[in-house]
Order: C-alpha cells, then sequence, then structure tokens
C-alpha cells in the first residue's frame, strides 16, 4: 500500500518538474520548427548559474532570479548566434546544437567542476503523507511548476502575444499575412523556452544535484517527453511528462537497476507503435 | 544566329576544359593524398627532426593518425546513412559499441584471428543495425534520430547494468582485454592497417554509393513519396543502408578495440562518438564518403595539437567545429565550400540531378543550346 502512495506522490512530484523541462523544448519546435538539443544544456547552464550566484553571496530565491532572467536573455541570443546561420537545415541545426550543448558543458565544467553540485533547497522540512516522507521543497517545487504551465497556457491562450505564438505555430505564411512579425516572436519564444529551462534545471538541481554532463540526461527527457507527447504539442507533452515520470518512479521502486532503461524501452515501443507520438501531428 | 552559336562553341570549350581540369585535379589530389597518407611515416620525421631523435614522438603521431582513421570509418559510415539514404542517426556509438564488445569478448575467449574478429564485430553491429531499422522505418526525421539515440542510450544502460565478466572487467561495464586485443606493437604497421582499413571502407562505400544502389538511395532521400512511385522499394534501401553502414561501424569499433585494449561503455558507448562522426562527415561535406576522412583527419589531429591546453581542450575543438559550421553554412565561407565541394544539390530536386562541376555546366550547355535551336 505505502509503495503505491509513494509511486503515486513522488511520481507526481516529478512528472511536474519533467513537464516544465520539455515544455520550452516543444514550444521551440511547435513555433520555430528547431529542435533545440542544448535545451537540456540550458536547465544545467541555469542551474550553475544560480550555484555562481550563490557563491557570490547572493541569497538563494535572489540567484534563482538571476539564473531564470539570464536564461531568458540567453536563451534569444542563443538561438541569433547559433541556430538562425543554419536555420534552414534540420540537420546542421541538430548538430550546431548539440555542439553547442558540449561546448556548454565544458565551459561550466571548467569553471566550476564536472563533479555535481547541489543547490539548497527553497524551503526545508518535510512531512508525512499517508505514510510517505515528502519534503516541502517538492511540494512547493511541483506546486510552482504546475503554476508556471498553467500561467504559460493562460498566456498563449488569453494575451495577443500568446495568440501569436499559436498562430505562427499553426501556420507560418498565415500568421505572415496577418501581421505577425515572426522573428520577434521567434526571439520572444526562445527567451520564454530559456526561462522554463531555468526553472527546471533549478529545482532539478536542489533535488537531485547537477553535474555539467548531467544535461544529456536532461535533455534525453525531454526529447523523450516531446516525441511521445507528440512533437509541438503542449497537452502531448504534459500527458506523456506524467507517463514517463510515473513510469520511472514505478521502475526505481520495482527494480533500480534498470532504472534508465525501462523509460527507453516505452519510448521505443510508443515510437514504433504510433510515429507520431500520443497527440502529435506527424513530422515533416 | 551566328552570335548564338559562337556563343554555344564557347561555352562548351570551356565547359569541356574546365570539367577535364577539374577532373585531373580532382584526380591528382586524390592520388597526392594517398601517396601523402602511405609515406607519412617516412616523411614526418624528415618534416620534423624531433621525431628523428625521438621514435616515441612519431609513434604518438601515429596512433593519433591511428584514431583518425577509426574515426574516418565511422564518419564515412554514418555519411553512407546521412549523407545519402538521409537517415540522420544519433546513435552511431550503438554499433561502434557492438562492434567493440563483440571484439572485445571474442578475442578474450576464443582468441581467434583479429581479422576474422575484427569482420564478425561488422557483422553483429550490422545485425544490431538491421534491428533498430526495423522500427526505424516507420519513423521520419527527428523521430527517428530520437530513436537511434534512445537505442545507443538503451545499449549503454545495458552494458554499465550487465558488468560482463570477461577479461579484466572494469568500472562500469568495461572489458580490459589487453594480452588479448594486440593487433601488433609496432605503431608503424598499425598505422598501415588502420590506413588500408579506413582506405578499403572508402573505396567499397564510394562504390556503392555510384551503383544504383546509391543513386536510389538518394532518391529516397530527396522525396520517399516520388521514389516509392517510381517503383523503389523504400524500406528496402533503407534497411540496407542501416545495415551496411553499421556493418562499418562495427568494423570500426572492432578495430579501435585492438587498438586501445578495451572496450568501455564511457569511451565507445558514449554519445560524443556519435557527435563526432555527424561532425566529420558535415565538416568534411555529407554525402561524399571522401568528405568524412578530411574531417577525422582535422578532427583528431586538431585534438592532438590541443592537448597542451588540458581539459580545455574539448571546449576548444567544439567551438572551432562549430565555428567552421556556422561560417561555412552562412555565406563566410560559402564560396570556398561551393567550390571544394560541388555536391549537393537542394532537396527535392530529384536524384538525377548531376553532382559533379563538370555535369554541371554540361547542363548549362545543354540549356544554352536548347535556347539556340529556334532561331
Amino acid at each position: 500500500m505505502s509503495v503505491v502512495v509513494e509511486v503515486l506522490v513522488l511520481g507526481f512530484l516529478i512528472s511536474a518538474l519533467y513537464a516544465l523541462a520539455a515544455l520550452g523544448f516543444t514550444m521551440i519546435f511547435g513555433v520555430a520548427g528547431v529542435l533545440n538539443l542544448a535545451h537540456g544544456a540550458f536547465a544545467m547552464v541555469g542551474a550553475y548559474v544560480a550555484i555562481g550566484a550563490l557563491d557570490r553571496g547572493l541569497s538563494l530565491p535572489l540567484a534563482a532570479l538571476v539564473a531564470v532572467v539570464g536564461m531568458a536573455l540567453f536563451a534569444p541570443l542563443f538561438y541569433w548566434l547559433i541556430v538562425r546561420p543554419v536555420e534552414r537545415h534540420p540537420i546542421l541545426v541538430m548538430l550546431g546544437t548539440l555542439l553547442a550543448a558540449v561546448v556548454l558543458e565544458q565551459i561550466v565544467g571548467l569553471s566550476f567542476s564536472f563533479n555535481s553540485q547541489i543547490l539548497p533547497p527553497l524551503v526545508g522540512g518535510s512531512f508525512s503523507l499517508l505514510g510517505v516522507r515528502v519534503t516541502y521543497d517538492r511540494v512547493v517545487a511541483s506546486a510552482i511548476a504546475l503554476a508556471v504551465i498553467t500561467g504559460l497556457w493562460l498566456f498563449i491562450h488569453k494575451t495577443p502575444q500568446g495568440k501569436a505564438i499559436l498562430a505562427l505555430s499553426m501556420e507560418r505564411k498565415g500568421a505572415a499575412l496577418v501581421g505577425i512579425p515572426a522573428r520577434r516572436v521567434i526571439l520572444g519564444v526562445w527567451a520564454i523556452s530559456g526561462a522554463l529551462a531555468a526553472v527546471a534545471g533549478l529545482f532539478i538541481a536542489s533535488f537531485m544535484g547537477i553535474s555539467p554532463l548531467e544535461e544529456r540526461a536532461l535533455l534525453v527527457i525531454a526529447f523523450s517527453i516531446v516525441v511521445l507527447g507528440g512533437l509541438g504539442s503542449i497537452p502531448g507533452s504534459l500527458w506523456a511528462a506524467f507517463i514517463i515520470g510515473f513510469s520511472e518512479t514505478v521502475v526505481q521502486q520495482v527494480a533500480p537497476e534498470a532504472q534508465g532503461l525501462a523509460s527507453l524501452a516505452l519510448l521505443m515501443l510508443v515510437l514504433t507503435l504510433r510515429p507520431q507520438g500520443l497527440l502529435g501531428r506527424a513530422a515533416a | 544566329m551566328s552570335h548564338r552559336s559562337r556563343l554555344r562553341s564557347r561555352l562548351r570549350s570551356r565547359s569541356r576544359s574546365r570539367s577535364r581540369t577539374a577532373r585531373l585535379v580532382k584526380l591528382g589530389g586524390a592520388l597526392l593524398a594517398l601517396a601523402l597518407l602511405l609515406g607519412l611515416p617516412y616523411w614526418l620525421p624528415l618534416l620534423v627532426p624531433a621525431m628523428q631523435q625521438n621514435p616515441f614522438l612519431l609513434y604518438k603521431w601515429l596512433n593519433v593518425l591511428v584514431a583518425a582513421n577509426v574515426l574516418a570509418i565511422l564518419g564515412m559510415s554514418w555519411d553512407l546513412l546521412g549523407g545519402y539514404a538521409g537517415q540522420i542517426s544519433f546513435g552511431h556509438s550503438l554499433f561502434l559499441g557492438l562492434g567493440a564488445y563483440t571484439t572485445a569478448i571474442l578475442s578474450v575467449l576464443y582468441g581467434w584471428n583479429p581479422w576474422l574478429i575484427i569482420a564478425l564485430g561488422g557483422l553483429v553491429a550490422a545485425v544490431g543495425g538491421l534491428l533498430v531499422a526495423a522500427p526505424a522505418l516507420r519513423l521520419h526525421g527527428p523521430y527517428l534520430s530520437l530513436m537511434t539515440l534512445v537505442a545507443a542510450l538503451a545499449f549503454d544502460r545495458l552494458m554499465r547494468w550487465l558488468k560482463p565478466e570477461v577479461g579484466i572487467p572494469g568500472a562500469e561495464g568495461a572489458i580490459l582485454c589487453v594480452p588479448h586485443c594486440v593487433l601488433t606493437l609496432d605503431a608503424v604497421l598499425k598505422y598501415y592497417y588502420s590506413l588500408g582499413l579506413m582506405l578499403l571502407t572508402a573505396l567499397l562505400l564510394w562504390a556503392l554509393t555510384r551503383s544504383r544502389v546509391g543513386l536510389a538511395l538518394e532518391a529516397v532521400r530527396d522525396d520517399e513519396a516520388a521514389a516509392q512511385a517510381a517503383g523503389l522499394n523504400a524500406a528496402k534501401y533503407k534497411t540496407l543502408a542501416f545495415g551496411v553502414s553499421s556493418f562499418f561501424a562495427g568494423i570500426a569499433g572492432a578495430f579501435y578495440v585492438y587498438h586501445i585494449g578495451s572496450a568501455a561503455p564511457a569511451d565507445v558507448l558514449n554519445l560524443q562518438r556519435s557527435v563526432e562522426a555527424i561532425a566529420v562527415a558535415v565538416l568534411g561535406g555529407m554525402g561524399t564518403i571522401f568528405g568524412a576522412i578530411g574531417g577525422a583527419l582535422f578532427f583528431k589531429v586538431f585534438e592532438e595539437l590541443l592537448r597542451p591546453a588540458g581539459t580545455l581542450r574539448f571546449a576548444l575543438l567544439f567551438s572551432l567545429a562549430l565555428l567552421i559550421l556556422l561560417l561555412v553554412r552562412s555565406g563566410a565561407l560559402g564560396r570556398l565550400w561551393a567550390g571544394l565541394r560541388p555536391r549537393p544539390s537542394p532537396p527535392r530536386e530529384g536524384a538525377e540531378a548531376p553532382p559533379t562541376v563538370a555535369s554541371a555546366s554540361e547542363t548549362e550547355e545543354a540549356e544554352v543550346e536548347v535556347k539556340a535551336k529556334p532561331s
């Protein structure tokens, strides 16, 4: 019984974070058609910006703010410098962002260390829920994650700027015809994506710790969720985040040594049976 | 009329001489490169006097070139699948690793002839490639790339989990097979072995891409629906590309084990190996096969030259690769790129678009002729 509760609680908490990590990735693909393989690196760099800010004596909330704002500025710059020149060649975009991710890994590893680091929890303490110990930090984190996701949904569906993003993801030519400035919207989406990645990176760093090479695992999780849910589909990503989060938690409880293997196997199975993902439109 | 015919003849003669010169330059360049590679252990010490006093310096560089040859085989195998068949694999480390593990295990357990084991390593990798191809046939674009990436990661986790108890088990599922998987202790001989294997791979893959199969692969890459409509069995050709590509990637992994004496997930199954394979193929020019050789030489030689930079060198190396990618593609070096590599027909132009400078000017000539006719 307690195992079931544990899986449900922990699975829910981790899934919310995974959803956060995957959203920015899927938004960029949906709007700009770009597979940003440096998305995991964004989350990792965001966490390390916070760690660096903490080292310089900033308080934790302030350091987190610096990280989020910093990544919101860094991501559009990254787009401008690295993605834009090769935007028309999907293979070069993948290769370029992957190379950039490796460079970011190395830069962060050299300026900090390649060992795992951990961010202090935002709030201390824990409580017991039906016999499962849950830290307040995790609850706060998933609450923030869900709030951010809800906020994003409202932004996209209720504001003119958000609707511009939606329009652009549906039909680029049509969006241009009604006067939506594609360049500016895309830069904005990169900024949002960077900020979302930073938030996800912060929480992951405070739960499990983070090391520069960990970004690959983050990228694979984000990539898996997004493909499982269907590329470019935000609701699909949410569903998939919960599927992957729960299945990982289950495997962790049942057979810890097979962790990682199970979710990969699940992903391969879904890809084989339903190539376009759960809620996706067929990829180009 | 006279003006047009003069123009026509001038164009024709220019195109002919250009095509002939281009062909000669190409052939000459290839022969020169071949001669340089073959004679390298002899001319390199003459160039660098320090190597005459210290043969170990020469051996060190020969080992770098062995690694470059292995990377070249891997890059060329990726190019067949990515550059010709248009199936962008992010998991070539899977095939590299399959070849490497087969070699490490067989050499310790049975100690057969190294070349037989290397061939078996390739075959096992080919089987792995066909297994990946089965689901991959249903996938396109980023989904396919993810599928290959996931397959490679799953194998990496599997090896770390199984921790094979063969030879001298290392950390995290590594196998140290050192007394068994030594091809030769002679650095010069090892260089020639790797060079021979690399050239053989290049020749076979090049021949394949110049055959009907190569054309079919390009047709499938450029427009799968059209290729299907024209009666090509796209699934068959894609499966073939997966099989052949993974075979040669497995050969690369197998030879690599004979080079360094171990197979470790952190090494052969590292995502970085897949990135390197793509990087050398793309930097050298996708869809050229031979381009990957240049890319691999560049990559490994720079990696060694940057060694004094210590841990910084990977950051520098990958930044350099990224910079080249961006400069070449964004136009700064675009002309040079086009001159070096006159092939890339924009996608959807059809596989029969002739890829060489010579034939490009022939089409130009044909156009002029068509225009000249009515008058």
